[in-house]
């Protein structure tokens, strides 16, 4: 007999598969862009700005050799003079969401927080993906307009 | 989980422990063919539980144990630690 004393919320946490009525459900796991472009401390920040813009983004998560989020260059920090390193223009330590959080929630707190994008990561700090708020506002809306729908089949049926 | 540890200590005067597991661990013993528990109430399992888990609310976890695979190792887990 074995105990996973760390239970469900551990798995979830690490953005695991699940089974059950919420598998399919969105979430910032689910919803988060997992193609976002990923740097090291010690880049140079001008190369870094124009690879990243150069793929069409306007976001970069610092990572370590483990994928381990260390910080954000948004727009602003990838406008850093030139001779900057990414270590010295990044937002160190941003705040980072576990992949089971329902879209609904993540939605509502970007929006409270005026946030645009956020990285997601597993409970060990691995980068999953950079969440943005278009996505995760689209998704939320996607997720209440069918479940409304559904509700109203229901109505319709009885 | 401590329900479970303690009430694996004093069943049938026997001392049994179980063994805490990682979920690496659980992955490793899982693909080995290790049969998963998970012991919250069934509403929580329904919404989500780990894949192939099956559900046994934690008062009828003895009874369960006859209608496990004995030749399997079994993981029960919770919702966390607390």
């Amino acid at each position: 007999m074995y105990d996973y004393t760390a239970g469900k919320l551990d798995w979830l946490a690490a953005g695991l598969p699940i089974e059950g009525e919420f598998a399919g459900r969105p979430t910032a796991g689910s919803v988060a862009r997992r193609d976002v472009p990923t740097c090291r401390l010690d880049e140079p920040i001008d190369a870094v700005r124009e690879r990243v813009r150069g793929v069409g983004w306007d976001a970069c998560v610092v990572t370590n050799q483990e994928g381990v989020v260390l910080g954000l260059l948004r727009e602003q920090q990838l406008d850093a003079p030139a001779r900057e390193t990414v270590e010295q223009a990044m937002r160190p330590g941003p705040s980072t969401f576990r992949p089971h959080l329902p879209i609904a929630e993540m939605a509502q707190r970007m929006r409270e927080h005026d946030t645009v994008n956020v990285p997601v990561t597993t409970s060990d700090g691995r980068l999953v993906g950079l969440l943005r708020r278009e996505d995760a506002e689209r998704a939320a809306e996607e997720l209440h307009r069918a479940h409304h729908e559904h509700e109203e089949d229901d109505h319709v049926g009885a | 989980m401590k329900e479970t540890r303690s009430y694996m200590i004093n069943r049938k005067g026997r001392t049994h422990m179980p063994r805490t597991v990682d979920r690496r661990e659980v992955q490793r013993l899982v693909e080995q063919g290790a049969q998963l528990v998970e012991v919250l109430p069934l509403e929580e399992y329904e919404e989500q539980h780990l894949p192939s888990a099956v559900h046994t609310p934690l008062r009828h976890i003895e009874e369960a144990e006859t209608s496990l695979d004995r030749t399997r190792p079994v993981i029960v887990y919770c919702w966390d630690s607390a």
